[in-house]
């Protein structure tokens, strides 16, 4: 049942003659829009700032022990540890800006495109997360296992260490792999359902 | 990311003469009155921080959709999540009481929210859509912010209006 030109001229008339009730006076708004976008930016900063520090105090605290260390292989563990922090901070923050939501001023379309695009960036993000994230610190831990061993730590130890490490990384490995990619891809789905698959 | 005060003047005017539009779009895509507000304002935001980007290659008034469309259909997403956490507040329309407005003007506003709670039925593209066919824009206009071609968009608006009328008179048959 399609409406004739002239009923589509009656919708017409019958929607734009509603104000929409608007009640924004632009001196006001203008107010909020500056105290929104300044909240906006402190929350942008902030969490630059926690992920810059997070990888900060890993530098450190890895570099301080790699500095004290007197055997070459503890030191070059730790001296990977260190750097592996400040690449992980840098690889989010690199990273994660690809993963936000686009611009608004593109077509509708587009901007489908790239919410979508967005979101299989962080799927991919959370999938390639073993090598960038968990294979630096398991590596740098098993160099640290093997230093051990060899500054004549008991093989039971250092195994249950091995064992250890390799546990908490498989946890981190299927937090990410698993629930993680099965939230991001809930929001896919939920995105195609709402505006369409077709769009 | 502040405007110059070039912009600012900008931003004011199209403001001024698009806010009954973008409070109707508003309304269509936000059921919840206390966060219509919120909606419109985050429009405003995405708008006033887009100006600097923009360099004329459409009209104003495309551009200006094109923003508050995405904005509305990322919220909309957004604001499910949180739906499923909280109770939503009724919906509102502040209807005044029934003995202020003639017959004519009550007749009227029954007209404009049942087609109102139609369009709220849509999904979010057809939603869209049949909003800037509402406003009165061209379907070279409506390509220029759906980014969907003017064949497409012909095929496409006709299902939609053909839906919209089973929606109402679904609606009216039940009252």
């Amino acid at each position: 049942m399609i409406p004739p030109n002239n009923e589509l001229r009656v919708w017409q008339d019958v929607w734009q003659s509603d104000s929409g009730g608007g009640r924004s006076s632009p001196a006001d708004l203008v107010r909020k829009l500056e105290r929104r976008a300044s909240e906006f930016r402190r929350r942008i900063w902030r969490r630059n700032l926690r992920e810059s520090i997070a990888g900060l105090v890993v530098f450190l605290f890895f570099g301080f022990l790699a500095a004290r260390q007197p055997n070459l292989l503890a030191r070059a563990a730790q001296a990977w540890l260190a750097a592996s922090g400040l690449w992980v901070a840098f690889y989010i923050h690199r990273y994660s800006k690809a993963a936000r939501t686009p611009a608004p001023d593109q077509t509708l379309s587009s901007f489908r495109r790239s919410l979508l695009a967005a979101y299989d960036e962080q799927i991919r993000l959370l999938r390639a997360a073993k090598y960038w994230y968990i294979l630096p610190f398991w590596f740098g831990l098993l160099l640290i296992a093997l230093a051990s061993w060899k500054a004549g730590m008991g093989p039971v130890q250092v195994g249950l260490f091995l064992l250890w490490i390799t546990a908490v990384n498989a946890v981190v490995w299927w937090i990410n792999e698993v629930p993680g990619v099965r939230s991001i891809r809930r929001k896919r789905d939920e995105l195609l359902t709402l505006i369409g698959e077709d769009a | 990311m502040q405007p110059a005060s070039k912009e600012q003047t900008t931003f004011l005017r199209l403001l001024d003469q698009y806010q009954p539009a973008l409070w109707r779009l508003v309304n269509a895509y936000e059921q919840d009155a206390s966060r219509r507000d919120d909606l419109f304002q985050e429009i405003a935001l995405n708008v006033w921080q887009a100006l600097p980007r923009f360099r004329g290659d459409s009209s104003e008034r495309t551009w200006l959709y094109r923003i508050a469309h995405n904005v509305a259909i990322s919220g909309m997403q957004s604001r499910r999540r949180t739906e499923r956490r909280e109770t939503p507040i009724a919906d509102s329309l502040d209807p005044p009481h029934a003995g202020a407005l003639s017959d004519e003007l009550m007749a009227a506003r029954e007209k404009h929210e049942a087609l109102l709670a139609a369009i709220r039925e849509l999904p979010a593209l057809d939603r869209g859509l049949i909003i800037l066919h509402l406003e009165g824009l061209s379907y070279q206009e409506i390509e220029q912010i759906a980014g969907l071609s003017e064949s497409a968009i012909g095929s496409r608006l006709t299902r939609i209006r053909g839906r919209l009328t089973e929606l109402i008179c679904e609606k009216g048959a039940r009252r």
